[in-house]
């Protein structure tokens, strides 16, 4: 069968397929619209709202990407174009996953989570599923010192997770405008990545990445302590950030 | 769309009404009937409050449905399955109509390429289906499907070999 005849045959069957009917739903979204956003705590609202700054559309990269990785469970990707940056976005797509208390976190995931002692206790706490074993994410809000981040619209963004590589990892996809360079936190590995925004994505071991985590990110410290992986973004630059993250001895 | 930027609920509604075919049917082929209204609602929801991250003079069709795609698949991933597409049930009638033996192969054919497209993996039946079924672009593809835009060609390209590949291991 020829190409073209594939295609129109496709085509046909696209027409000829058994869709549902959308019955009601101008009116049903309507009348969620105008119901308002759902009640939620403030900083579980807040968060991730102001996250979305923007989903992405980079998924999976073609061959002329550059793959390295430079701790385990984070591998950064070398784009020969910015990632695009052009999708919305709503809280829920964002996956910072759910809302704890700092003890819960602690009991839902194996990762001992260190609180950076300089900016003391997270204004809000999210337990996320991936990678496997677990994240954890303390989010701060924007105060005299820590200024909002374009990007996530919050202060600080501090994530833990347990890194390894056959467990799934953290995707970084940077643009030309992004410079990446190793670095030591009290001689931990570690790396740093500023300059135009990145995006952040979990992939699995099997691969699969799961496009709702997909997002914008502005500085971002990474480093590594035992088997596990922190990170922080944030607007502030390498000096502050290698501050607060030493707090986090 | 401006007015709908700006809060206007009786605009958007409006704008809904453009899409909700589309909406809906992108939701049915990533997740499945059962799915598919739900989806689109729900998607509906997300982008009105996310209106005002919408760059104006962008295109909304597929920023509308990189909200719908995300939704849809995260339905799949949480029920861990998906209902299978479905022919439309058709009374064929009227002097254009066929022979009833000519109605019956066409409709086998049909049946054919609909089982090969879902036996492909999600992400080949995504960009057969949002090309095919939904008469998007391949810039709209990309947006929708986050997929880089240089890939989308060879995507699709990789994907009809598959389906190639499906409808002849079935007469095999």
């Amino acid at each position: 069968m020829s190409d073209d005849r594939l295609e129109e045959r496709l085509r046909d069957l696209g027409a000829h397929l058994d869709d549902p009917a959308a019955r009601g739903l101008p009116e049903a979204v309507r009348r969620r619209v105008e119901e308002g956003p759902r009640r939620r705590p403030t900083a579980a609202r807040r968060t991730p709202a102001a996250l979305v700054a923007a989903a992405v559309a980079v998924l999976i990269i073609g061959g002329g990407a550059l793959a390295f990785l430079l701790i385990p469970g984070v591998e950064v990707r070398r784009l020969p174009t910015p990632p695009v940056a052009t999708a919305p976005g709503d809280p829920e797509l964002l996956n910072l996953g759910r809302p704890v208390s700092l003890t819960e976190a602690r009991e839902a995931v194996d990762i001992n989570v260190l609180v950076p002692q300089r900016l003391g206790r997270p204004d809000g706490v999210f337990v996320g599923r991936q990678p496997v074993g677990g994240r954890v994410t303390m989010v701060y809000e924007p105060r005299a010192g820590l200024p909002e981040d374009r990007n996530t619209g919050v202060g600080m963004l501090v994530t833990l997770f347990r890194g390894s590589t056959d467990t799934g990892f953290v995707q970084k996809n940077v643009g030309p405008e992004t410079s990446v360079r190793p670095i030591t936190v009290e001689g931990a590995p570690g790396m740093w990545i500023e300059g135009a925004p990145h995006t952040v994505e979990y992939v699995d071991s099997g691969g699969q990445s799961f496009p709702d985590s997909l997002r914008l990110a502005g500085n971002v410290l990474i480093w590594q302590v035992g088997e596990v992986t922190l990170r922080l973004e944030s607007g502030l630059q390498l000096e502050p950030s290698l501050d607060v993250a030493r707090s986090m001895g | 769309m401006e007015r709908a930027r700006q809060g206007d609920e009786a605009a958007y509604e409006t704008l809904v009404r453009r899409y909700q075919g589309l909406a809906v049917r992108a939701a049915y082929v990533v997740a499945g009937r059962g799915e598919a209204e739900d989806a689109a609602q729900e998607a509906f929801v997300k982008a009105y409050r996310a209106l005002h991250r919408f760059r104006p003079g962008a295109p909304f069709r597929p920023w509308l449905l990189r909200i719908v795609t995300n939704e849809a698949r995260n339905r799949v991933r949480s029920a861990r399955r998906r209902e299978a597409l479905a022919l439309r049930a058709v009374a064929v009638s009227g002097d254009a109509a066929p022979s009833p033996e000519a109605a019956t192969e066409e409709l086998e054919a049909r049946r054919e390429l609909l089982e090969s497209v879902e036996r492909l993996p999600p992400a080949d039946r995504e960009v057969i289906a949002y090309r095919y079924f939904l008469g998007l672009s391949e810039a709209e593809m990309a947006e929708a499907l986050a997929v880089p835009a240089g890939t989308v060609k060879s995507r699709l390209s990789r994907a009809m070999t598959r389906l190639r590949t499906e409808m002849v291991a079935r007469h095999e």
